[in-house]
Formats: C-alpha cells, structure tokens, sequence
C-alpha cells in the first residue's frame, strides 16, 4: 500500500459514508447546484470585507499603537502587553473569579429558558400563553444601571422588600450587598429574572416545529406528560440547546463589564474583580489602545479554543455539534 | 381526546402555573414601579413615596422627552436603520444558512470555518473605524447596517433548523421537479417561519439597542439613533469629570429619576409593540400533515 | 425568477458597500481643515493679519461636547463668529460618552482644529503629542488672557511636564464657595432639644447622638439618620480631604501616611457603629438622587450638599407638613486641623489646540476673544437689547432668561458647561440662582442659600483642589496609582464598617507605600515644585 491508499483509507474510515469526491466531481457539483454557490458570492464578499480584511488590525495588540502614526508605522513591540496582562495585580484572583461566575452561570442560569420554555409549552390558553411571554421578555431592555439599582433597592437593609419580610418574621436585617458569600447568588439570580424570558425565544420557536402527530402518537400509546417531554420535546430541540450550550462554553472567560463593575460594593471586590473590570481600570490611565488589543486577542484565542473542545466533546457524546 | 390527567400531572401544572404566576408578578410589579416613578411629582419621588402608583401625577417627565427635536429625528433615523437593515440581515442570513445545510455541499467545512472564525476574531474597534471610514460609510446610517450585516451566529441557528426540516419533504419535491430555488423559497422559507420570527425580533432589537457603534461612527448630530439621545439626556448632570459644578447649576429637574424612567418607558414600548406582530409565527402544527419519513 | 431576485440583492449589497452610496449628507468635516492659506510661516503675525476682525475668514474645526440642551447655532457663537470674520464647523460629541469619542477621534488621527475636553486632558492627548503646548503662544497672542491668570491659576494650567496646553474655562471672580458644598444641618432638631449649633468634633458627636436616641423627627421610629451622605466635612476636619496633604514647607504628603489618618478612621468607625452615620453610605448612589431622598422625607439630621439645598429642602418640608423645617449651612466641622472647605478651582480646562491644526496664531486670538471686554460681556450677558438690558450702569439679565433656568440660558451660548474658553462673572451667577432677586427682596427661606454661598467662614475655610497633574506623573502610570488608591479606598471603608480591622487598614498601607507609591509621592513633589515656582 503506498502512502495515498492510506490515507484515502483513513479519511474514508473517518468520514463514514461520504465519498472522497475528485476534483472533476467537485467542480461537476458545483456546476450543478450553482445556485447555491450564487448565494454564497454575497456572504463571502461580506466576510472578506469586513472580517478578514480589518483582521490586520489585530496586529495593534503586538505593536505600540500611535494613532498618529497609523497602523503601519508604530512600534513593534511583539508580547510586550500580553507579558504585562499576565503579570497584572492578581492575576490568577481575576481568572478564577471569572471562571467561577461563568461556571455557576452556566449550571444555574443556562437552563432556565430552557425549562421556561418548557413550562410555557404546557400552557394551553394561546391568549395568556401569548401575555405571558410579552411579559417575560421586559426586563431585558432595562438597562443595567436601572437593573442594578433595582437590585440594591430591593435589596437595601432599611428599605428593601427582602428585609422587610425578614424582619417581619423576626430575623435581623442583612446587607446583602456587601457580603462577598452573596455576591455571585444575587448576580445570577438577577441575571436569571432578566434575562429567562429573552432566552427561551429561541427554544419556544424551537418547540414551535415539533410535529404535532408525534405527540398524538405518544397519548395513544400511553406516554405520561412527562415522558412526553423527555422522549419528545427535548430530543427535537436538542440540535439547539446543544449549540446554545457550546456557544455558552465559549464565553467561559468573558464577563461583561457594566454590571459586575456597577455591583462591585468595597467589601465584594475579593469575588467581584474580573478580568473586564481591570482593563477597564487600566484603560483610564491611557495607552490602552494596544493594551485591550492584545487582551481582547488572547479572549478570543481561549473562547475559541474552548469551542473547539466542547464541540469535540459534544460529537463525542451526542453526535451533534456545531459544525 | 384526553384522557384523565393522573394526580401528579394535575400537581405538576399546579406548580407550573404558580412558578408563572409569581415570575410575571415580580415583573409586573417591577415596571409598574418604573411607570408609577416616571408620571410622578419630583418630589414625591425623592421623598420615596411612589412605588407602584404615581403620586401627584404629571407628564413633565414625558415632555422633556418628547420636545426635543432630537429626540424625534432620532427616532426616525432608529427607524430606518430597522427598516433597512432587517430584510437585508435576514435575506443574507439565509443565502448562507441554506448551502450550508447541504450535506453534501462541497467545501462545507471551509466554508463554515471561515463563518465561525469570524464569531471569535474580530479586528476591534480601531481596525472597523478605519475600514468604515475608507469605505465612505463614516458619519452614513448605513456605517450601523453594513458592517453588521451577517452574523454567523444567526447563521447558525437557521441552518439548525434547516437541517431540522423532514428530508422527506424536500425528496418529494424534489421528484416533483423542485429544484434548490425553489426549494429554499417555497419550502424552506415558509417551514421557518418560527425561527425567521426569532432571528428578526433579535435583528430588530439588536438595532434598536444599539449603542455603541452610533456613537462610533456616527458625528454628525442629526444622525444620532435614540439610544444616544436618550442615553444623553438621562446622564446629564451627572457625569462632569473634573470641572466642579454644582448641582445647583444643572437644573435639577434633569437629575431626577423621573427622567430616567421615562426615557425607559419611551424605549421599551415601542418594541414591546413589534412582538405582538411576529407572535403569529410561532404557531404549532405548521408541518401538520407532512409525510413520515 | 428566483436566480433573478438573489442576483439583484447581490448587486444592491456590492452597490450600498462600494462608496458613494449615503442616505444623508454626510458633513464635510474630512476634507475641510483650514481653507486659508498659511502665511505665517516664523510664527507671528503681521499687523494687518493679527487685526480682528480678521482680514481672511478663519475656517477652523472644533471639537466640542455637546448636551441635548446645548446646540451649535446659538446665539454667542454666531455673534462670536460675525465679530471676528471665522467660520467654525463644530463637531459634537455626546457628554455621556466623550471618554470612547475621543479616543476614536484620536484613534483615526483625524484631528479637529481645537479641542474642548469634558475633564481633564486625556493622558493619550499628550503622551502622543496630539495638542501643543501653548506657553509662546499666550504670550505672543493672548494678552487679555494672561492678564486675568493669578499665579495660583498657573499651577492648575500646567501640565505633567509643566507647560501649558489649555485655554481654559475660568471662574472669574467668583467666591471661593460661591456654588458649592457646605454642611447643611436641620436647625429645627437643633432648637427642639435647645442644642447650639456645633462647632468641634466632639460638638457633633453630641448632636449626632442627640438625633439618633431622641426621635427628633417625632414618628416613634428611630429611622433617623444623624448624618447622610458623603463623609467628606468629616475628613476635611482632619485636612484630609485630598490625596495629598499639603505641608507648612510646602511638600505634599501622601493622606494614607498622615499622622490624623488611623485617628480619622477610627472615630469614623466609631460613628458608624453607633449609627451617627449613614449605614448605607456606601450604596447610597453618587449622583445625589438617593442622597437628596434622605433629607427630603425628613429622617436625615444633617448633610454635606450645595447651598440651594437649604433652600429646597426646607421648602419641600414644609409643603409635606413640617411646618417649622429649617434646614442651614453650618459652620463646618472644626477637627485637628481646623476648619476646611472644598473650594472652587479657579479654572476649569477648556479649549486645547491640535498638532495638525494650520493656523495657531489666530486660534489663539479666537480662544483669547472671550477674556476682552467685549468677549466677557458676550458670554456672561449676551447681546444688549435680545438678552440684557442696562439698567442704571448696571447689566440685567432678561427676566424671561433668568425665570426659565440655567438651561434656557445656555441654549443662547451663554454659559455653556462645555465649549469655547470663558471668563465667568459672580454676578451673573447670583442673578440666575436668585432670580433677579437680591438679599433684600427674597424671602427668608430663599435667603438661606444665599447666606450659606456667601457665608465668610466658609470663604476662609476653602482650601483649593490639588491639580490633576499630579496624578498623571510617570510613576503613577507605571504603579497604576488609580487602582491602588482604589485598594485603600475599599479597605478604609470597610474598616469603618466594621469589616476588617485597623490593623489590616496599617498593614495594607505600608504595602502600598513600599511598593508603589512612595515612588510616586517623590515624584508628585518634583512636579508640585515645578507648579508652584
């Protein structure tokens, strides 16, 4: 066997049932379903003008960046930032916070839409399944300062509404906010009552699809609701939960920086220090442009690269993945 | 039809509904707070006395809004940018999502590849403002368009759900003599309906929301979309770095929460209308009477 | 026919991306920069050039930040421009987001030809030499502007490398406290338990406890909180009301190292633990509304806020049923280190000039118009007959101006918060803020806030704001001062909750100084010597 039949082994063990097409098939294919590739001109058009084209600004994050003197003519200074973000103040303090947060996110906050979903599908009256779902999806256009205003008032010792109850039950009335063992609780949870009702959009459009017979199928032959959920519903969204959840992984790192920065009280700081909120610290002082470069580079290359894994892991499993 | 629900069904829609209930309340209560803020007297607001009814009920806090000139050309230019841009987004969008969906497409995975790159690596801001301005979209409501137009996430989610699509059908179209035009249009498109629903609520929503590529690429000031102006007339007063003014000097009519409120108010409803409409689309039972494969 | 519409939507795509395709017009902003020629070529001016009005229309750009309430066709600024024969485009940017405007501005290298900053000079500005220094300049084409700068004012002008790059907003001849904070506190809870008004440290204290155990507010509920707010006055009592301590010899010391400073802390952990203070200060929002609420529904004893807040408050007390409320500027907290009061910088920062701006003479002569007699009188009064009338020697400002709020007035140009370079006069101040009234035509309750603006201790006690260039020497770059002061900040605040103890507070500050900001303490005082020669 020479080292072509091998490899046209492997490739053939790899891809299952495709066919290693030649290049005369190729083109023969693309000749025949030309109207695809009509509609793809546009896209990659796009792409390569937008995308792939600035992509050279990347290389700010390994230079001094003068913006005087442009992106061709400023100073090289190769992994200068990139040393300087890794020796920034506690570093490892700021990756585990933010690790952890996503972590507990994505345990706690990833399903909920989901099970929304779920339970909303189980409404019947189409009228109030209808003003539930308006209803629910409001708190994401409120801003995160009035969010998070709205949090800490409820959550304020002499007026909130959680203290009132508690000391109408004859408890002691707590600051909240200021105790770092709170802090992660009180930003999923209020990330949970904003953002549930938005998430589960795409899951209820999901569910929307399903083949009605199929559940008339399952009554028939005696499947509880239950099951029903389980065997049915679930398996027909599972392609998007699957990719919502990979896409999920990928953001393990990034922690939008508005509203832990707005929830960040001096006592929580411990926990609440994440990586945004210090470049967003270190930007004040100037001659960031390279510096938030090479940190938003190094976002990317970790996000990706977690895809990557979870998306490997998840064809593993389950056979479903992003691409 | 039904047969007898057994008891712990019964239970389990008992704490579905509750969870409901309670969830929907909270935010009832929530924006009725904003709304009760926002028709109230100043200094019923200060004193803390306005929950979930105004107090000494006015629309000062609406007509600050509102009698601005800028506020309204800001609007108008939010709405083009909605107008124009959706039907281009979600035209796009799909011209991607369907070749992908092949399974058989030659260079498929190249081609996702390069889709889902873009997803991760973005040049950043400076790079973007430079290209914009080459490309003479700079200080345009189309610099707010273009550059966004095609999202690979989006992307895929609508190839999901192509791929979702019974291949049944699409066989049997083909043997009708369908070919992929016609496929995509008279098929695909109708069948998905629900997502295309989603992916323009988020489409319209992200223009509406958008904020920082206005204040990016956008000088001149007739051009500004409403988040800008809003955003602006909220924060004023109480953003003035260095220079020492007192609040004296700034009317204090403008630092009130009332403002603030209203402005919330005057950015949530409108949207909150656009739902309503797409709701017809997330219907059940559009693939009612489709052939089993 | 479904080919036909893909190819055409391909065909709209490659036409809207290529150039040319805009739904506005776009301003011209990119190709005009200074129309005129350059016929200075040494730097001075001949005569005839130097005149204004000028001979040859300026055409500049201007960066300006820009307010909803603000336009650019006002009043001020078309007379402004008639009167000198110049043209200026303004390019407006957004208060709320000034900060990423102007680093895209500087990011695309596109330099307008003048720059109004919202604060404080961006440190990338100078670091990347995107204005000039303008010391020649003043001299040569600036007269009316130097001869209003004391010495003082030179100190705030400078820069971290001690030139000057601002024409800058100045105060005038305003009072030292004139608009600004002072301590205000409830007289009526005063005259109820017949205490005196307070004086020292330990006065306070009494009072403060007077207002937490008696229930002065009369409800039952001892919801009352003795001191609300920002805990400045209690600082300043201690000369602690800045980063820096000025020394007798002249030196700045860091506060943190200050022999008063473990001693403040502590009795403000004191006071905190016996709830003289607002337990929630710490959440309590910075931007005065929540602070505001406190006093206006009657639990808060005493707090550090303008002078119309006296004014306000006591009004609004009233009206919602205290019938005696009265609410005063007090005489401040006399501490270790006297009595001392947050005063009014004299200027604020204004107009920069850019590196790639043609024509700086003139410039200079533009941003020099609103320090000559004409140009003040433009600014604080506007135009004679449309916006005052002279009223027995004396400049009145229109009834209908001063009635309809600050606002109304800076939609004419005059006053504007941002903008071009201005010289502010008292007395258009107090013809705003009192609305035409004077002393004696205003109501005792009005003529609270006047008595707490021009009280004279307040005058006496008014220490001036250290310059922000202190904070933007090398070391405070490289050690990342911002964030270590931030760490200090956090830590005291939590010792005067209750959180952490002293001793944590000492062992933080000795780590901080070693490794930091001793460094940068040096080199604060190399500049403040520079400043202040």
């Amino acid at each position: 066997m020479n080292v072509n039949t091998v490899r046209r082994i492997k490739i053939a063990k790899t891809t299952k049932n495709k066919n290693i097409l030649s290049i005369q098939e190729k083109l023969a294919y693309i000749k025949k379903r030309k109207f695809l590739y009509i509609l793809l001109i546009p896209v990659f058009v796009y792409l390569i003008i937008f995308h792939y084209l600035p992509i050279w600004g990347l290389t700010i994050a390994f230079q001094d960046y003068n913006p005087l003197r442009g992106l061709f003519a400023s100073k090289w200074v190769g992994f200068k930032h990139f040393e300087y973000f890794f020796r920034g103040r506690d570093m490892w303090r700021l990756l585990r916070n933010t690790f952890l947060i996503n972590i507990y996110s994505l345990l706690f906050a990833f399903p909920m839409p989901i099970i929304f979903a779920l339970m909303l599908n189980e409404v019947r009256n189409m009228r109030i399944k209808k003003a539930i779902q308006t209803i629910t999806y409001m708190p994401h256009f409120l801003s995160t300062v009035v969010l998070v205003g709205m949090v800490f008032a409820v959550l304020s010792p002499s007026t909130g509404f959680i203290n009132t109850i508690i000391t109408k039950l004859g408890g002691e009335s707590v600051y909240f906010v200021t105790k770092p063992e709170y802090f992660r609780t009180i930003y999923i949870l209020s990330g949970i009552w904003a953002e549930t009702g938005w998430g589960s959009i795409i899951y209820i459009a999901a569910i929307t699809s399903i083949d009605q017979s199929l559940y008339e199928a399952a009554e028939i032959d005696g499947a509880k609701k239950l099951q029903q959920i389980f065997h049915i519903t679930l398996p027909s969204i599972a392609s998007t939960v699957v990719f919502m959840l990979i896409m999920r992984v990928g953001r393990l790192l990034n922690i939008g920086f508005e509203k832990i920065y707005l929830m960040s009280t001096a006592p929580v700081k411990d926990v609440a220090y994440v990586i945004s909120v210090f470049v967003y610290e270190k930007g004040i002082i100037g001659g960031s442009y390279s510096f938030s470069a090479a940190v938003g580079l190094f976002n990317s290359i970790i996000s990706f690269a977690l895809v990557i894994t979870a998306n490997k892991i998840s064809r593993k499993i389950s056979n479903m993945g992003m691409w | 039809m039904n047969r007898n629900k057994s008891m712990s069904e019964r239970i389990g829609m008992v704490i579905v509904y509750s969870i409901l209930i309670l969830f929907c309340s909270s935010i009832i209560l929530a924006f009725m707070n904003v709304i009760a803020i926002s028709l109230s007297g100043k200094t019923s607001v200060m004193r803390g006395e306005v929950t979930f009814i105004p107090k000494n009920v006015n629309f000062e806090a609406y007509k600050v809004i509102i009698q601005k000139d800028s506020v309204w050309s800001a609007y108008a230019n939010t709405l083009f940018i909605i107008i124009a841009g959706t039907p281009l987004q979600i035209m796009l969008t799909c011209f991607a999502a369907f070749p992908l969906s092949r399974t058989d497409l030659v260079g498929k995975k190249f081609i996702t590849l390069m889709l889902v790159f873009t997803m991760w690596f973005s040049a950043g801001m400076i790079p973007m403002f430079l290209l914009v301005r080459t490309l003479k979209l700079y200080n345009t409501l189309w610099a707010l368009i273009v550059p966004g137009l095609i999202s690979a996430y989006n992307v895929m989610i609508i190839r999901n759900f192509f791929q979702e699509i019974p291949s049944s059908l699409e066989e049997s179209a083909r043997i009708d003599g369908c070919n992929d035009a016609r496929v995509l249009f008279q098929i695909f498109i109708p069948l998905s309906k629900p997502v295309l629903a989603t992916v323009s609520l988020w489409v319209i929503v992200g223009y509406w929301n958008n904020y920082m590529s206005a204040l990016i690429y956008i000088r001149n000031p007739k051009l500004y979309t409403l988040q800008v102006v809003l955003r602006n007339i909220v924060l004023t007063g109480s953003d003035i770095s260095g220079e020492v003014l007192s609040a004296q000097e700034n009317d204090e009519e403008l630092l009130s929460d009332c403002i603030k409120y209203a402005a919330i108010i005057v950015t949530t409803i409108p949207i909150m209308c656009v739902y309503p409409f797409l709701q017809k689309y997330f219907v059940k039972g559009v693939i009612v009477g489709a052939v089993k494969g | 026919m479904k080919k036909f519409i893909a190819l055409s939507l391909v065909a709209i795509l490659m036409v809207c991306v290529i150039p040319g395709c805009s739904v506005n017009q776009s301003s011209s902003s990119d190709s005009a920069i200074a129309g005129s020629t350059d016929t200075s070529t040494g730097g001075t001016l001949s005569d005839s050039e130097a005149a204004l009005p000028f001979k040859e229309t300026l055409k500049i750009t201007q960066a300006e930040v820009w307010r909803p309430e603000n336009d650019t066709e006002v009043l001020t600024y078309n007379v402004l421009q008639e009167r000198l024969n110049i043209e200026i485009e303004y390019i407006q940017i957004p208060v709320a987001s000034a900060d990423e405007q102007y680093a895209m501005i500087l990011a695309s290298g596109d330099l307008p030809d003048v720059v109004n900053f919202p604060g404080s000079i961006y440190p990338d500005w100078l670091k990347y030499e995107a204005i000039i220094p303008l010391d020649d300049l003043m001299n040569e084409y600036a007269p009316d502007f130097i001869s209003k700068l004391s010495n003082e004012d030179y100190i705030f002008l400078k820069s971290s490398d001690g030139k000057i790059y601002t024409v800058p907003r100045h105060n005038g001849d305003m009072p030292n406290v004139v608009g600004l904070s002072s301590l205000c506190v409830r007289q009526d809870w005063l005259d109820k338990f017949s205490l005196e008004m307070p004086l020292t440290l330990d006065d306070w204290e009494d009072v403060l406890t007077a207002f937490k155990n008696d229930d002065p507010n009369g409800n039952g509920v001892n919801d009352e909180i003795p001191f609300g707010g920002s805990l400045t006055p209690i600082w300043d009592a201690y000369g602690l009301g800045q980063l820096y301590v000025r020394n007798n010899d002249n030196t700045l010391a860091l506060k943190y190292k200050d022999k008063y400073y473990i001693e403040a802390v502590r009795k403000l952990a004191d006071w905190y633990d016996k709830s003289l203070i607002d337990r929630e200060y710490i959440t309590r929002n910075k931007n005065n509304t929540e602070m505001q609420a406190i006093t206006y529904n009657g639990i808060c004893g005493s707090m550090y806020m303008t002078g119309t807040h006296t004014t306000d408050v006591t009004n609004a007390l009233r009206v919602a049923g205290i019938e005696d409320a009265l609410y005063v500027s007090s005489k401040l907290i006399e501490g270790p280190r006297g009595r001392n009061v947050r005063g009014r910088p004299s200027v604020g920062l204004s107009c920069a000039i850019s590196s790639k701006a043609n024509e700086p003479e003139r410039i200079m002569q533009y941003l020099n118009y609103p320090f000559t007699e004409e140009g003040i009188e433009l600014f604080n009064y506007g135009v004679e007959g449309e916006t005052f009338d002279v009223v027995g020697g004396k400049k009145i400002l229109k009834q209908e101006l001063v009635d309809g709020g600050w606002n109304t007035i800076r939609s004419y140009g005059i006053n504007k918060v941002n903008g071009t370079s201005y010289y502010w006069l008292s007395d258009m101040f107090l013809q705003m803020t009192f609305k035409g009234k004077t002393v004696d035509t205003m109501d005792e309750i009005s003529a609270l806030a006047y008595h707490a603006y021009t009280d004279k201790v307040l005058g006496e006690a008014a220490y001036k704001d250290l310059p922000s260039s202190l904070n933007q020497v090398q070391a405070y770059i490289d050690y990342d001062g911002a964030s270590l002061v931030t760490e200090l900040e956090d830590m005291t605040n939590q010792v005067i909750m209750g959180l952490k103890t002293v001793n944590d507070l000492e062992k933080l500050i000795d780590d901080v100084y070693e490794n930091g900001f001793k460094q940068i303490e040096k080199e604060a005082n190399e500049l403040w010597t520079i400043l202040t020669k």
